[in-house]
């Protein structure tokens, strides 16, 4: 399989107020293969969302280099999605609208696409809220929107921060399951940043732990559940045991 | 909203009684007291002022109306684009927004003689004098929207595009809306003001004027009357401002603390 994102020695220090320099990543080196699903799980404020700032080209690096199918950064064709927290959709847009967004910023025409966007609709399980607006929808359905809205211009790589980790427990679970099929229908690079250690297991076949600030790679761990993940996952023995190995690399 | 009015007769009704009620005690006291017509005239007074056709109120009405409406909307075009020009460079607003609050800090009425002789004694130094007060609060208002725009949204945005005019149609404009419609209505209300303070300075028509000519005769009734078409006039305004609020903004909060 092809490495859709390679990063390299990737760091990023800030000047604070104080004129000191503060390290938010020391140096982190890790690759995504094309169709895989990877999560980077750390301490809070260990600089995970910097690092998806510096992948998605929003933020520049201190040092370190990135590239995506082996072309540098600054020349590839960025073809990203980004999932944020919060949903972020537009309240003066109805769902549809708002997941047309991308095509609309890349100066595309419209009406080309709005069948994937009602199909990306139905993908998320929204299918019949093409109308309906952001404040009429409930904080899953949002994220749901939220994430049609990053497949919408068919990215290479999805990038994810931490986009469940606002929603009740109930919901977060059917998201990931959720979220699962999408990966499984759509067969996307999927680049998942969160602090879920039970989340990060469930939904990877590769698990990095980051380091607390500066952050480093402690640990890149493969997972291997050997066939469906679901709902029954969560009691699986060899899921348990992965869950306890991420905790301990953390604790380390 | 909903095609039936009376929610808005529930709503504003209560309102409606207390005025009637502060209406009623006018005349009564006004007349017990033998208050004299020239000082505080009762309103049966007024209101025959304000039916007397011979008045031409149309015309004067019509005249403050034009000149407000043609200040607040070169104010509304101006105050936005200044706003826009603020946000767009760091250069841009280290320039101008020195000059948009020393326009605001000078004693703008103090130079409306000097409109006159500079424009002509028309309806240009009238409408420049709108103008100058409606101008301040669209452009703090506008510059505050946009600085109230989601930074998440501006990093969605920027992650697909790096075209400053995609982010402000897209994401700063109609996050400023809500902001800039509450600019607006300060802003309208002080476009009457503006245009009474012009045509007191000079004009021969306009409800500035008629007033101004009352006064000369002693003659209150026509002052109040007067006045009132004024109020009724920055009420339509405001109550336009709120309606096209409601229209464009559908999304904004309302937030009301109790019942």
């Amino acid at each position: 399989m092809p490495t859709a994102l390679s990063i390299l020695e990737l760091s990023k220090s800030y000047e604070t107020k104080t004129k000191d320099r503060m390290d938010a990543i020391g140096s982190i080196t890790f690759d995504v293969n094309e169709g895989e699903f990877v999560s980077v799980v750390g301490p809070s404020g260990c600089g995970k969302t910097t690092l998806l700032k510096i992948i998605a080209g929003l933020l520049e690096p201190s040092k370190g280099a990135i590239s995506f199918f082996g072309v540098s950064q600054n020349n590839a064709m960025k073809n990203i999605g980004i999932v944020f927290q919060s949903p972020l959709l537009m309240p003066w847009r109805n769902a549809l609208e708002n997941v047309l967004l991308p095509i609309e910023l890349l100066h595309k025409d419209k009406t080309k696409y709005l069948e994937r966007a009602h199909d990306l609709i139905k993908l998320v399980g929204l299918a019949g809220f093409e109308e309906a607006f952001p404040q009429e929808l409930s904080g899953g359905m949002q994220h749901r929107v939220a994430i049609a809205r990053a497949l919408m211009h068919d990215p290479d790589i999805l990038l994810m921060d931490e986009p469940l980790a606002a929603l009740d427990e109930i919901t977060r679970e059917q998201m990931e399951i959720d979220l699962l099929r999408v990966w499984e229908d759509t067969k996307k690079t999927i680049l998942l940043v969160t602090h879920n250690i039970a989340e990060a297991v469930l939904m990877s076949n590769k698990v990095v732990i980051l380091s607390s600030r500066p952050a480093i790679v402690k640990k890149e761990l493969y997972i291997n559940l050997h066939g469906k993940r679901g709902l029954e996952t969560r009691g699986d023995q060899t899921y348990v045991a992965y869950c306890q190995e991420v905790r301990h690399s953390l604790a380390l | 909203m909903n095609g039936s009015i009376f929610p808005t007769i529930r709503r504003y009704g209560p309102s409606v009684v207390v005025f009637v009620i502060f209406v009623i005690v006018w005349q009564i006291l006004v007349e017990a007291f033998k208050i004299p017509v020239y000082l505080v005239p009762p309103p049966s007074t007024i209101l025959n002022k304000i039916l007397d056709p011979s008045m031409n109120w149309p015309t004067q009405a019509m005249t403050t109306t034009y000149e407000s409406l043609m200040g607040f909307g070169i104010a509304i075009v101006v105050g936005i684009g200044t706003a826009i020009l603020i946000v767009w460079s760091k250069g841009f607003s280290t320039i101008v927004y020195p000059f948009v609050i020393t326009m605001q800090i000078v004693p703008k009425i103090a130079f409306v003689p000097l409109l006159f002789i500079w424009f002509g004694f028309n309806y240009t130094p009238r409408i420049f004098t709108v103008f100058l007060v409606c101008y301040f609060p669209i452009v703090v208002s506008t510059v505050a929207g946009f600085s109230s725009t989601e930074p998440s949204m501006i990093d969605l945005i920027r992650s697909f595009t790096s075209s400053k005019l995609d982010l402000l149609t897209k994401a700063l404009l109609p996050s400023a809306l809500p902001s800039i419609f509450a600019g607006l209505k300060v802003s309208v209300t002080l476009a009457v003001i503006g245009a009474l303070v012009a045509e007191f300075v000079s004009s021969t028509q306009g409800l500035g004027f008629v007033i101004l000519a009352s006064q000369s005769e002693l003659n209150a009734p026509v002052a109040f009357a007067a006045a009132a078409l004024l109020i009724v006039i920055g009420f339509l305004l405001y109550l336009s401002i709120e309606l096209l609020e409601r229209l464009i903004v559908p999304w904004k909060n309302v937030v009301v603390l109790g019942k």
